[in-house]
């Protein structure tokens, strides 16, 4: 019976090394961290287009381009480490640049809204003001030639009478 | 029934003044709204320029000037964006020797990429990136070329944008 036991134990041992030692494991890693390269590169496209919208509507954009070379830059780090053979230490980097870009895509949005709330109320603004001046401006040349009229024709009368 | 008189025709004079300072004032106010609305769009490009290793356009590596075999290449790359958005740029860096098709401004040099650099760039931002690389084999006219791709919203891609940078050198 105990012979049984310690041989399923060594069975166990021996399928669990050679699981850990195949050739096989690397390649699932390497699987694993271009599926992640891959995720990390769209997501900062995404997120790249998505500060160009909010630009295009006007929104300041600077803080959030110095988030996509954040983002870009743990990129490089992941292809780095992952160079050196740091698997882990890379997609701990691309997972990190992923929650940056979508953070980035968050802020873009919101940004844009804002900025695009502001441009109508510009827009409103803009279009208000203009027929209010031209008519106050309509009515103050108006008043002051009455009141040139009223001038004139009193300085003309004084003229005559005197 | 008799045509009216010259008087009746014609707006009084208070009226034609009323009407032009209107139409004036209409004029004008139009002009600066549309003006403050749509301001004129500027002149855009950008601009890759490849500087000494002090980040000045000195002590470039030259023929008479080389570079010590096992030892790095240093330089700066700059990038100006004039674009009247934000950009992502990206540089490739290829290497040749005694080359004799230099990219033109429609196409990229038919090199091996050596380095590669992807930056964003806001409106108005510059930005110097180190370049540094190694050769170990000893040579003549060895050609650095930093060839400046744009990412196009459109296509998705990146496109050349036709701006490249050429720096020829030894190595002793």
């Amino acid at each position: 019976m105990f012979a049984d036991r310690s041989s399923s134990w060594a069975l166990i041992v021996l399928i669990l090394t050679m699981a850990l030692s195949s050739p096989h494991l690397p390649a699932v890693a390497c699987a694993s961290y271009q599926e992640k390269l891959e995720q990390a590169n769209k997501s900062l496209e995404e997120a790249f287009l998505a500060v160009r919208s909010a630009e295009e509507k006007g929104a300041d954009v600077n803080q959030l381009v110095q988030m996509l070379n954040e983002a870009q830059s743990l990129i490089d780090k992941a292809q780095q480490a992952y160079e050196a053979g740091d698997a882990e230490a890379a997609e701990k980097f691309l997972e990190n640049s992923i929650a940056i870009s979508n953070e980035i895509v968050g802020q873009a949005n919101s940004l844009g809204e804002s900025a695009e709330r502001w441009r109508q109320i510009t827009q409103i603004l803009v279009y208000v003001t203009v027929p209010v001046a031209v008519v106050a401006i309509t009515y103050g040349a108006w008043r002051l030639w009455r009141w040139w009229e009223k001038r004139s024709l009193e300085e003309l009368l004084e003229k005559e009478i005197g | 029934m008799s045509l009216p008189k010259e008087e009746e025709v014609w707006v009084s004079e208070e009226t034609a003044v009323v009407l032009t300072v209107a139409i004036a004032a209409i004029l004008v106010l139009a002009f600066v709204a549309y003006a403050a609305l749509k301001p004129p769009p500027a002149e855009r490009f950008v601009v890759i320029a490849t500087l000494g290793p002090n980040k000045m356009a000195t002590d470039y590596p030259t023929p008479d000037n080389p570079v010590r075999a096992g030892e790095p290449v240093k330089l700066w790359v700059e990038l100006d964006n004039y674009m009247g958005k934000a950009i992502w740029a990206r540089v490739l860096v290829k290497l040749g020797q005694n080359e004799k098709v230099l990219p033109t401004t429609e196409k990229p040099a038919d090199l091996p990429v050596i380095k590669e650099y992807q930056v964003f760039l806001a409106n108005e931002e510059s930005r110097l990136l180190e370049f540094n690389y190694v050769i170990d084999t000893p040579g003549e006219n060895y050609d650095l070329i930093f060839e400046l791709w744009l990412y196009d919203e459109q296509s998705h891609t990146f496109v050349f944008t036709g701006q490249w940078n050429r720096i020829t050198f030894s190595v002793v």
